[in-house]
């Protein structure tokens, strides 16, 4: 059974965003790591770029296949994971920590909103 | 029955979906004197006057093994050892792609691994792939490389790159929103603009491409250009011949990112012009945005050594779209030649050759300078071609030339008006001293 975290919110895309302010980090859920299989390579958006929402902003590659990131926010990417190039199986080791991705500083949290919360999502990967 | 899959039928139904009226409508864009036409045959013949009189038609092509070649210009008519083409002829090699299921035929992939090792270790890189169409195909490609690696979408392009690749990239790049800047060399030279490539670079462009050896034979260390690129976060790419690097320092130790060109040098006939061998090299950072094909060794279940494509994430199959080319096969049998070419001659007697190529090719610079029917011969250093300019234009030494059999070199002015009296000469490790002696005596018999 996949690990869903109450206090983040989820996207259909199987993103995962933590929402301190206005800043969002995100990363992939747990669903989408196990799916994956072992991660082999992580593409992620330069910070300063500017993203939106659920537009790809980065790519993740496992020995299974390749797969577009969406973006669950619109915004500037305020920092990224680096040390995620360098060891991209720390996604499946720990997706909800040292696996997050990007910090977003979002431009229209109201784009919030349309995300899932932790039951929702877990009735989604669920159904799937 | 008819192999023919379409029916007459068939056919006029695409040609009315098309607005085309005949099939000839859908060539009406080639140029008609590049269409061979008609072929004009009696009615009725036999196989034997058929046979015969096509044999008497191909007569009329001329080739290298007939004529002294003293033309360049990208495709170099070099020595290949019998064994090299006797090698590639097993069934077993002799297919033009890397075949489908490519994993079955662990042969093909051992012996493209190895060409990707041989060719990345002479071009000084960490990466080669398994081959790419042809020289122009692996400029393009590599440009492609630098804009989505950098994500940036200007290319500043130096001028001495052979025009066929410059065009190429330009056609090709037309409609992508990509400004390409070229920076032709200073009036009256023949080496690069190097310095105008510095002066011009800035945090908008993705990459500089330098020609080494660049198009009129020049040669020249380019690091400072590579210096430059780098501090304005683009990429260096390097546009050479490979043979050269049996002997001059690869591109790749002198700060190239991207070392591409034509690889024909390196054991592919002439062939009348194709299909040839286009190379891409790389540093390892940029693996993940190359184009093509890509053998990786790995071990089998039983952890033997095996090979097998790798980093198809890369590729149209895979990533559709979102790949990084739409070019999913190699010129793998091109790419196997090379592969028994580099093997036969080993690092030692690719230095021979290229030490061969500029010791003659220096004896015939010397020899044309000050003969009779030479204006000047410039100087600059070069690898195994150089420029004259010759009292009369280009192109009627080069008939005078080809009269007594020999094919001279390149006319320049078909790309320059300015330069009608400059013909571009090359000289390979096949060419003898009595060739060289004979060709300065032509020459200087015209008057």
């Amino acid at each position: 059974m996949s690990k869903v975290l109450p206090e983040l919110k989820y996207s259909k895309e199987h993103e995962w965003v933590k929402v301190e302010g206005n800043t969002a980090t995100v990363g992939i859920s747990d669903h989408a790591q196990g799916q994956l299989g072992d991660i082999v390579f992580v593409e992620l958006p330069k910070a300063g770029a500017t993203v939106e929402c659920m537009k790809t902003m980065g790519v993740i590659e496992s020995v299974k296949a390749a797969s577009d990131v969406f973006s669950p926010v619109s915004g500037l990417v305020a920092a990224v994971n680096d040390a995620l190039v360098k060891a991209p199986e720390t996604i499946n080791k720990d997706c909800y920590g040292a696996g997050w991705m990007v910090k977003i500083t979002m431009s229209r949290p109201e784009e919030l909103q349309q995300l899932l919360d932790d039951k929702a999502y877990a009735a989604l990967i669920e159904e799937a | 029955m008819s192999y023919v899959p379409h029916s007459p039928a068939e056919r006029q139904a695409m040609l009315d979906a098309l607005g085309a009226r005949a099939l000839d409508d859908l060539f009406a864009h080639v140029p008609a004197e590049v269409k061979c036409g008609p072929l004009r045959l009696p009615q009725g013949l036999g196989e034997m006057e058929l046979a015969a009189e096509m044999a008497r038609r191909a007569r009329q092509n001329r080739s290298t093994e007939e004529l002294v070649c003293f033309l360049g210009a990208g495709a170099y008519d070099h020595f290949i050892p019998a064994v090299v083409e006797q090698l590639v002829l097993r069934g077993e090699l002799f297919t033009a792609y890397t075949p489908y299921q490519p994993e079955i035929s662990q042969g093909i992939l051992q012996l493209i691994y190895e060409y990707q090792t041989m060719m990345a270790s002479l071009c000084g890189c960490e990466v080669a792939n398994a081959s790419l169409y042809d020289g122009a195909t692996a400029l393009l490609e590599a440009c492609a490389v630098a804009l989505r690696h950098t994500g940036r979408n200007r290319l500043l392009l130096d001028g001495a790159i052979h025009p066929h690749y410059l065009e190429t990239v330009q056609t090709l790049l037309r409609f992508q929103d990509v400004e390409v800047r070229v920076v032709p060399p200073q009036p009256g030279e023949f080496r690069s603009n190097l310095k105008g490539l510095v002066e011009r670079v800035a945090e908008q462009d993705a990459a500089i491409a330098v020609a080494y050896p660049n198009f009129y034979g020049a040669i020249e260390d380019f690091s400072r250009v590579a210096d430059e690129a780098h501090k304005a976060g683009a990429l260096l790419m390097a546009v050479s011949n490979p043979f050269a690097f049996g002997m001059l320092q690869p591109a790749g130790s002198l700060g190239a990112d991207l070392v591409c060109g034509e690889a024909q040098a390196l054991g592919v006939p002439l062939q009348f012009g194709g299909p040839y061998l286009g190379y891409l090299a790389c540093t390892k950072n940029l693996v993940r945005r190359i184009p093509g094909r890509l053998v990786g060794q790995t071990v089998d279940v039983k952890g033997r050594r095996c090979f097998t494509l790798t980093l198809q994430a890369r590729e149209q199959h895979i990533r559709r779209e979102k790949a990084t080319s739409n070019i999913c096969t190699n010129s793998a049998l091109c790419a196997v030649l090379s592969h028994f070419y580099m093997s036969c001659l080993g690092r030692g007697g690719l230095r021979r050759a290229a030490e061969l190529c500029v010791l003659k090719t220096d004896l015939l610079r010397r020899k044309l300078r000050g003969a009779k029917g030479v204006a000047t011969v410039p100087e600059y250093p070069v690898f195994n071609e150089f420029v004259i300019e010759t009292v009369e234009p280009a192109a009627t030494v080069l008939e005078h030339l080809l009269q007594a059999g020999i094919l001279g070199g390149l006319d320049l002015g078909r790309y320059d008006q300015a330069r009608a009296h400059q013909i571009l000469v090359a000289v390979t490790e096949k060419r003898t001293e009595n060739e060289i002696e004979r060709y300065v005596e032509v020459l200087q018999g015209m008057a």
